[in-house]
């Protein structure tokens, strides 16, 4: 009854480092992946996980400030109301986004009919679209835990730091932050390497002009022969990945503090 | 400064609303568009139901619904049942260690999973087909809810296992009477979670699937590339439908959950 | 001692045990098939060359159950192949480089011709083509070919040059293009416009066509094979490389098809059957059913390729095309490689990458 259910998973990682190793070239692979294009492939990836964890930040943070110190009769009603799109398909959500931001689309005819605009705006298949709705996509990822971890500050931490003579800035920055910065942290990391490996967003919003680690992972595994090409860019965008990661960790700390803090 | 007070406070709630409009953009136009009578998907063109009537009436995305279904319900089962066990057996201090293990699914992109599972699947000959999609998302799944299980398991009070104990129920009896119950609000949760991981994945299934399974996910996504019509929509529109039906019971019955 | 032993004993063959369950449960589905009665075939295809609706027509005649898979790229198509072994799939259709590698793989078993009723009407150039010269594996199914889309709104001045030059020579090609997203055809078409129809590209040849598809890449608004119409007719771009079935099967007069003037290419799509299949009887009573007049033109007008047979008339601006196409075939290129696969990947990469 003990938990072999472990051994798999240990057995898919070592697969993972195995294979590269298996097929003979295996030095060979790693080395012709230190030239230039791979280097901007992935530097595209960071930017756009960074982008989008930061920008998600930005925005899902007041939410959840509002969320848990604004409203209590509503609550329930917003919560609900915010993790419902969780629930439509994924890709059909994306898919409605072409809707809007097409030459023809919602959007376009709504800018057009105010005059702001007098000939309809090409956003689709733009580097901006693919962050547009990259955003979309991770937005409730990144509100859930800010919110989780923000439920559990006391109230009473606001009178206090009101008492000692801050103002609310200050209130916000100092006492709040530090606070939920767990919960800043979750949030970023479960947006930022999700977008790391996407590469479905970038394919169908950018026109397929360019690739992304995700995407570069996705054609060396179906659309060529070799997958020990595959397997070594794998393991080395996890690298890369995790060096990220602990980078922005380090930086997360140092910015909105630790709970300690 | 009073004046400046009221817009801050008022900036918030506008900022918040706009927030929600924006995740709500797609979701209004898609049902709109499923009620379109045309053929086109970008242009009004009446109101019609014709896009629900041939949603009922076609074979394929009743079977990818099947499919579907039968993996995330799969999936769900088998990963609490794993989780249920794990967490249990995890009091012996050994096995807390290798709860870092399930972060690791958690951790990488989905594509990494998904093409460490595929080389995996086809070095050792596994036949591609519904159960390595089901055991594909049951790794991934298990990443949810393992840690879902635990801190929801840490924080049963001890004593009350203790007092069982001391009362004379087996190690067993403790768990399945009393520990079960008190962690149902988490397994209920951890359980939609997954459902909806499972049902929506598409990474996944794309590379792992075999030659008999279409999930919902992939059907989409090839109509999509190759020319949809607003069937997708109406299909969409019904599954937002039911869904939000399950949260509203749900959230009804007062369950409430810490899901990180 | 001996305690300690045991007790380890014991876990190892738990372990084990659960090991071969999990086994047993991924295996399972090969159990399934070779339990499975004949009685069902499964389709592997491209969506715009089997209606699905229309061939349940088969289903009632035979009582068989069709299951239908879709890719949408060949190498969707190979790389399902490649990793399941064939299993569970009893027809393919691959265009003609595909048909190529998965001869070359072993994928497929001989078809027999004295099965197949329709062979000799079928288009005689469209038989023997390189990938398979006797026919022993494939057989033509439906073909189209390539060149470019455009939208009349966009040119109120005539329309573009046809030749491939409107798409590469930044002089004369419009800001916003769509392209072939599959290595293999773009660096084809590319080439061709800078070489002609060249095979096994030098170095510096391929620099070339790296170079000039990076600089199309500036004007290239979504790289896609599918969709070419709605590309068009969304405004998304004003000219786009993609087979004539893509614009014609609109059936709107905005947008048009050129065939470039110093020729193109042209794709077949080819039936097959894999190796593991075993159904046979069945596979090619299906497969005699495709090819019957009604049937095939019903494909034919439907999704506006061209058929394979020399009997099934074609809409009229079509015919036009595919008349003038069979007439100049000797202008008239396959996708065949320009390079091997991993130079081919190296340049694909960069494109994309940069």
């Amino acid at each position: 009854m003990y938990v072999p259910f472990v051994f798999i998973i240990f057995v898919s990682f070592l697969k993972d480092i195995d294979y590269s190793v298996w097929a003979n070239f295996s030095l060979q692979n790693y080395s012709q992946l230190f030239s230039s294009v791979y280097f901007i492939i992935w530097g595209r990836s960071l930017a756009l996980a960074s982008v989008t964890a930061v920008l998600c930040l930005a925005i899902a943070y007041p939410i959840a400030y509002f969320l848990v110190f604004r409203v209590a009769r509503l609550r329930n009603i917003l919560l609900f109301l915010l993790v419902l799109p969780f629930w439509a398909n994924f890709l059909v959500q994306v898919y409605a986004w072409f809707f809007v931001l097409e030459r023809g689309g919602i959007l376009n005819s709504a800018l057009l009919k105010i005059g702001i605009i007098s000939e309809p705006l090409r956003i689709l298949n733009t580097q901006f679209s693919v962050y547009l709705v990259m955003l979309f996509c991770f937005l409730p990822f990144m509100v859930m835990p800010i919110y989780s971890s923000m439920e559990g500050i006391n109230k009473s931490v606001f009178e206090a730091s009101f008492d000692l003579g801050a103002n609310r800035w200050q209130t916000l920055t100092r006492v709040v932050m530090p606070l939920s910065s767990s919960g800043i942290r979750t949030g970023f990391f479960l947006v930022f390497i999700p977008s790391f490996g996407e590469f479905v967003v970038p394919l169908l919003l950018g026109g397929g002009k360019n690739m992304y680690a995700g995407s570069l992972i996705s054609f060396l595994f179906l659309e060529t022969k070799s997958i020990e090409w595959g397997a070594a860019f794998t393991c080395l965008s996890g690298i890369v990945l995790i060096i990220a990661v602990f980078v922005f960790n380090w930086l997360l700390k140092k910015v909105f503090g630790t709970d300690r803090g | 400064m009073k004046a400046v007070r009221k817009v801050a406070s008022y900036s918030l709630p506008v900022f918040v609303f706009f927030a929600y409009l924006f995740m709500y953009v797609p979701i209004i136009v898609l049902v709109f568009y499923s009620f379109n009578g045309g053929q086109s998907s970008h242009q009004w063109q009446g109101f019609s139901l014709i896009w629900y009537r041939e949603l009922f009436s076609s074979v394929e995305i009743l079977d990818a619904l099947r499919n579907s279904l039968i993996v995330a319900f799969s999936s769900v089962a088998l990963s609490i049942v794993m989780g249920l066990f794990f967490v249990f057996y995890s009091s012996k201090n050994i096995l807390q260690k290798f709860l870092f293990a399930f972060y690791g699914s958690l951790a990488a992109p989905e594509v990494v999973l998904a093409v460490v599972l595929l080389s995996f699947f086809s070095f050792f000959s596994v036949p591609l087909g519904l159960t390595t999609l089901i055991a594909a998302h049951t790794l991934v799944a298990l990443s949810y809810v393992t840690p879902i299980l635990y801190s929801s398991f840490k924080n049963i009070n001890v004593s009350i296992t203790e007092a069982s104990l001391d009362l004379g129920a087996t190690e067993w009896q403790t768990f399945k009477k009393i520990i079960v119950p008190l962690l149902s609000p988490a397994i209920m949760g951890a359980a939609l979670l997954v459902f909806i991981v499972s049902f929506d994945d598409f990474i996944l299934s794309f590379f792992c699937s075999g030659p008999s399974t279409m999930t919902l996910p992939m059907y989409i996504f090839a109509t999509i590339r190759s020319g949809a019509t607003p069937v997708i929509n109406a299909l969409s529109t019904l599954l937002l439908i039911m869904s939000s039906l399950v949260v509203l019971v749900f959230t009804l019955f007062r369950v409430r959950t810490r899901v990180f | 001692m001996f305690y300690l032993f045991r007790k380890f004993f014991i876990r190892t063959l738990i372990v084990s045990f659960w090991i071969g369950v999990i086994f047993l449960f991924l295996f399972f589905p090969r159990v399934t098939q070779l339990l499975r009665s004949g009685k069902s075939l499964t389709i592997f295809t491209f969506p715009l060359l089997v209606d699905a609706q229309y061939i349940s027509q088969f289903e009632k005649r035979t009582g068989a159950k069709l299951h239908i898979h879709y890719y949408e790229t060949n190498d969707a198509l190979l790389a399902k192949l490649r990793s399941t072994d064939q299993h569970g799939y009893d027809i393919v259709f691959p265009s003609d480089y595909a048909l190529g590698q998965l001869i070359q793989e072993g994928h497929l078993q001989k078809l027999d011709h004295l099965k197949l009723n329709f062979f000799d009407r079928i288009n005689p150039q469209l038989r023997g083509l390189y990938s398979d010269p006797k026919n022993e594996y494939s057989t033509p199914y439906l073909w189209e070919v390539y060149g470019l889309g455009y939208d009349k709104k966009q040119f109120p001045d005539g329309p573009p040059l046809a030749s491939w030059a409107t798409l590469f020579d930044e002089k004369i090609s419009p800001a916003h293009i769509g392209m072939l997203n599959n290595v293999r055809e773009a660096v084809a078409i590319a080439a061709f416009y800078l070489f002609g129809f060249a095979q096994n590209l030098t170095d510096a040849q391929l620099q070339q066509v790296q170079d000039i598809l990076l600089n199309q890449k500036r004007r290239v608004s979504v790289y896609t094979d599918l969709r070419g119409d709605y590309l068009l007719l969304s405004e998304t771009c004003s000219v786009i490389a993609c087979p004539a079935g893509d614009v014609w099967m609109a059936q709107d007069d905005r947008i048009e098809f050129l065939l470039p003037k110093e020729g193109s290419f042209v794709s077949v799509d080819n039936i097959c059957i894999p190796k593991e299949s075993t159904n046979t009887e069945l596979v090619y009573q299906f497969i005699n059913f495709l090819y019957e007049v009604e049937v095939l033109k019903h494909h034919s007008d439907k999704y506006y390729f061209f058929p394979a047979l020399t009997l099934v008339p074609f809409f009229a601006k079509g015919q036009a095309v595919m008349e003038h196409t069979l007439k100049n075939f000797d202008k008239f290129h396959f996708f065949t490689a320009a390079a091997s696969e991993r130079k081919l990947n190296d340049i694909w990469i960069a494109l994309k990458g940069r």
